[in-house]
């Protein structure tokens, strides 16, 4: 049986009055059926909508076929809404400047606040792409003072997963893979998992499938690949299933594919293997090798603390051991991929733009009063003629609904484009594109906001234009200056908490900017490398003369190009949150031990430095030599510290010449590591974060401790990004197998870490800037409309003698006495919600009081500006034509 | 302005002219798809539907016209039919509108053709 288009016939069903509906759906589809059978479905299907659309357009929406006209007394419930709504878009089109001036604004507010809630929905709410997040918890490793979110080993892991303490517990272990193949090298993250992973999750394939035991058997290690992988690698073949990938020795044969976002909503990883496929036998079954973070999945009715002690009772036999991990911490799903700074700022970034709406509001909500003020008239013939209030109550309200819904569309797709402008100007994932889009909930959010705009912004002047009719002039007339004071007040106060929030943060990032580093990031170029062990043999992380031929080859051609001024090999200098410390041993018998909780702190950072280094970088020698070309691997080792260290460890004396040691210490063998000789003192450097202090740190020769991975740093006279394609070039003529996994600009790299900060800031501000103006707009207008309510008064007092500059000053005095209200309610907003600002606040403290002081003087400069039109146009008033028109 | 409301109290539309002659031929399977169909098939263009059935509620008001609700059917998607009868007034109006038309044309017609050639 054929059927017609499904969503004309549904479109029909609902617009035709019931009466009607049988005979003219009925007669449509016997018609339709007919149709079909002579000239095919889709022709059927193209008249059925025609003859929809012009039912539609010729009848009115549920109105009966006989009556086109309205009866003069509906009683069904829309009646009065639709008439209501037909008036107000007929006095749209009477003022349609104002009206779009309103739409205007109104679009702003609500597609700022659409566009804010669809990035703190992304990052904050939207549901991760798991089954049921809620019943989903990762379990980290507690070592007090020494890390709170570490690895646990893998046969703790399986002890946990044994004792039930959850329904299912599966273990994840990143890695980096550095795949070869046809399609080029390229470096991905990868998550060795346990074969419950995606099980536990309630995740599969959305092309191809898991693996088996089976696939896990075999010689070629099934792997899963992510959808944005599997697009950028592989084109999106739909024959992906079955290809190979190679890392190394390692062959991975592709047996299925994620769906879209899976690869982002933890950690990023775009590669899952088994782990038992991946890590030996060895550091799996060994308590020492702390590799896994464990996520499960929390039984029915289960709860965080329950499971958490659980987990301690299973420990605590192993307390005594050695080397014990910690203590298991349990950590919600949804908890542990919020990143708190993060959403503190998105959080105050919300409030700033609910403060911006707000204004908005405020400001339709004046002018709609402004507008109400002339049709007091209208109102008050209608209540005559025996209106009831809560009859012209609704009637105010669908009017500015009328106003809303138009500004609400024209926001959201604002919002659209903000979203991608947005997205588009974030640092690199802040903001991931498949989570921070306007979709469904975010549209829904926009329409709850747009009906509230029309609320907000028609409640006031609907209320008191209904009661002002009831009313005497007079006592209105107070009553709307009243509301018009509080709603001013309220704008400053508004502005200034946006505008005192605004320039924390903008303060904030300049201080980060201005820290003294250390080093100067801008004319380095970073190159990560990585040797090919079948050229080079592999070493399994540790250092090997092997890899020092190829490394001095590499540095020399290097430095030999053209806009090279000095080329150096080590470690990257900068890593964001880096906390890398190691244990060491003085020649007076001190010794400070990484993973003791009170010696932590003293123990110092510590990084492989080539010759040059130290120039590369611009950080300073204070004291002896630096490295140099014979620091090699097998000559005795050299070591330089940096002014904090010699200043905690050698207080008052130089620490040339003084010896340390790296190695472990075994009572009867003595250290498994040569001494290595302090030659130098460098200024302290920035290493971990511009606003993390500098600590006590350690720099070795990176050629005395040769690595396979490592980074070539090059300080260039020219820009370091116009050098990549040479440098590459340059790599390639050494060995073309040499993995180049990154090449970054160091400034790029100190950029980063410091864009949430600096991105918010910038984004704050803009916010400002508008309500700012906003909020000067709505002083003004607000004002105006004051003060041309009080054009009879003012009028009479000139008649009488009054000063005209008395006048003036009159109007000014009561723009100041709202000023002064709104600033004293804004400072309280402003410092209470300033102080959830604190923790993302670099050098600044929340209370800053110049920051205040700008902030009120800027927008009491513009509140008085705003209030001096009006005050002039009051003095010159011609009090006979006033009086002459009462 | 009195005289032309007058006369559309009395005289039929275009429309209601056609509708009520599809069902004096139909006879008793007068209803809303066939009387379409028929005005249709019998002038060669689409008439607007609304126009058709606001067309049959007007000639009910006034009293031309009979409905009655009828059976439903499957082809109708289970929907029931309304059929339309000739009422004793308003066969006497499709009458004297006839002739009417007739009046009006007779011995135009020569004319018409002189005009469109």
């Amino acid at each position: 049986m054929r059927r017609p288009p499904w969503l004309a016939a549904w479109l029909l069903r609902w617009w035709l009055h019931p009466a009607d509906r049988d005979e003219i759906l009925g007669d449509l589809e016997e018609q339709f059926a007919a149709r079909a059978a002579l000239h095919g479905e889709r022709a059927a299907a193209r008249w059925y909508g025609r003859q929809t659309l012009g039912v539609c357009w010729r009848q009115r929406w549920r109105r009966p076929l006989a009556n086109p006209r309205p009866s003069p007394i509906d009683r069904r419930p829309f009646a009065d809404f639709w008439m209501d709504a037909r008036h107000g878009a007929r006095l749209c089109r009477r003022q349609p400047r104002f009206a779009l001036g309103v739409m205007a604004v109104l679009a702003l507010g609500i597609g700022a606040a659409t566009a804010m809630a669809a990035v703190a929905y992304g990052v904050l709410f939207r549901p991760l792409p798991v089954q049921d997040e809620a019943s989903l918890a990762v379990v980290y490793d507690v070592r007090r003072g020494v890390a709170d979110a570490a690895p646990i080993s893998f046969p703790r892991f399986q002890a946990w997963r044994a004792s039930g303490a959850f329904a299912d517990l599966a273990a994840v272990s990143y890695a980096r893979a550095d795949l070869s193949g046809a399609e080029g090298p390229e470096r991905v993250m990868a998550a060795r998992v346990s074969d419950n992973f995606f099980a536990v999750l309630g995740m599969s394939p959305v092309l191809g499938r898991m693996w088996t035991v089976a696939d896990r058997a075999a010689p070629d290690i099934p792997a899963i690949i992510s959808d944005g992988f599997w697009k950028r690698r592989f084109a999106a073949d739909p024959a992906v299933v079955g290809r190979a990938l190679y890392e190394g020795s390692r062959t991975y044969v592709v047996v299925g594919v994620m769906p879209p976002r899976f690869e982002r909503w933890r950690r990023e990883a775009h590669l899952w293997v088994p782990i038992e496929r991946s890590e030996s036998p060895r550091i799996l079954g060994s308590r020492g090798y702390h590799i896994v973070s464990p996520v499960g999945r929390l039984a029915p009715g289960a709860v965080v603390d329950v499971v958490q002690a659980r987990l301690d009772a299973l420990d605590r036999p192993f307390e005594q051991e050695r080397p014990f991990e910690g203590h298991a911490r349990v950590v919600a799903l949804r908890e542990d991929v919020t990143d708190p700074q993060l959403a503190r700022l998105l959080l105050f970034a919300s409030a700033g733009v609910g403060l911006t709406w707000l204004v908005v509001c405020a400001n339709v909500a004046g002018l709609m009063a402004t507008r109400g003020a002339q049709r007091t008239m209208e109102v008050a013939i209608r209540v005559a003629v025996g209106a009831r209030r809560s009859r012209i109550l609704r009637q105010l309200l669908v009017e500015s609904l009328v106003i809303a819904l138009p500004s609400g569309a024209a926001g959201a797709l604002l919002s659209i484009w903000v979203v991608d402008a947005l997205v588009a100007g974030a640092p690199a994932g802040l903001l991931d594109a498949g989570s921070v889009v306007v979709d469904l909930p975010v549209l829904l959010f926009a329409s709850a906001l747009t009906i509230a705009s029309a609320a907000l912004s028609g409640i006031l002047p609907a209320i008191r234009m209904s009661g002002a009719a009831l009313r005497s002039t007079s006592q209105a007339l107070r009553l709307r200056r009243r509301g018009a004071s509080v709603v001013v007040v309220a704008e400053i106060a508004a502005a200034l908490a946006v505008l005192v929030g605004a320039s924390l943060l903008v303060t904030s990032a300049a201080n980060v900017d201005r820290v003294p580093l250390g080093f100067d990031p801008n004319p380095v170029l970073n190159v990560h490398v990585n040797l090919p062990s079948a050229r080079y043999g592999s070493a399994d992380g540790k250092d090997d003369g092997r890899y020092l031929p190829v490394q001095r080859e590499l540095l020399g051609r290097l430095r030999a190009l053209p806009g090279v001024e000095a080329a150096s090999i080590g470690g990257i200098i900068f890593v964001a949150g880096g906390d890398g410390r190691v244990s060491v041993s003085f020649d007076d018998g001190r010794r400070l031990l990484n993973g003791n909780p009170q010696e932590r702190p003293l123990a110092p950072g510590h990084l492989f430095v080539g010759p040059d280094y130290m120039s590369v970088h611009g950080a300073r020698l204070v004291e002896g030599r630096d490295v140099t070309h014979d620091d090699l691997f097998g000559a005795p080792p050299v070591v330089l510290v940096n002014e904090t260290m010699a200043r905690m460890h050698w207080p008052g004396e130089s620490p040339i010449g003084k010896r340390l040691n790296f190695g472990l210490y075994r009572p009867r063998q003595g250290y498994d590591e040569p001494w290595a000789e302090v030659i130098g003192v460098v200024g302290d450097i920035r290493h971990a974060g511009v606003a993390v202090p500098a600590r006590p740190e350690v720099y070795r020769s990176a050629l005395q401790y040769p690595r396979q991975e490592f980074d070539l740093v090059l300080r260039t006279s020219v820009p370091p990004e116009t050098l990549v394609p040479m440098v590459r070039a340059r790599i390639r003529d050494v060995d073309p197998e040499i993995l180049i996994t990154a090449t970054r600009r160091l400034a790029d790299v100190v950029a980063d870490a410091t864009s949430p900060v600096r991105y918010t800031s910038a984004l704050m501000s803009g916010l400002a800037a508008v309500t700012a103006v906003l909020c000067g707009f709505g002083v003004f207008s607000l004002l105006a409309h004051a003060t041309a309510s009080r054009q009879r008064e003012i009028g009479i007092r000139l008649a009488l003698g009054a000063d005209r500059r008395r006048v003036a000053i009159d109007v000014i005095r009561q723009a100041v006495r709202l000023l002064a209200a709104g600033l004293l309610v804004g400072v309280a907003v402003a410092w209470y919600a300033a102080r959830a600002l604190e923790s993302v606040l670099f050098e600044v403290t929340p209370s800053d009081p110049a920051t205040f002081a700008v902030a009120a003087a800027a927008i009491a400069v513009v509140a008085l500006v705003a209030a001096l039109v009006p005050a002039r146009r009051a003095a010159q008033e011609d009090p006979a034509s006033v009086l002459r028109g009462e | 302005m009195l005289s032309i409301d007058a006369m559309s109290r009395e005289s039929l539309g275009d429309v209601e002219h056609f509708v009520l002659v599809a069902i004096l031929r139909l006879g008793g399977e007068s209803y809303g798809a066939a009387i379409l169909d028929e005005i249709e098939a019998r002038t060669g263009r689409e008439v607007a539907r609304s126009a058709v059935y606001i067309a049959m509620r007007r000639l009910e008001d006034k009293g031309l016209l009979a409905s009655r609700m009828g059976e439903a059917t499957a082809v109708r998607g289970g929907r029931s039919k309304r059929y339309f009868a000739l009422t004793k007034a308003g066969a006497r109006q499709l009458a004297q509108s006839r002739r009417e038309f007739v009046e009006m044309w007779a011995g135009a017609d020569h004319l018409l053709r002189k005009a469109t050639r």
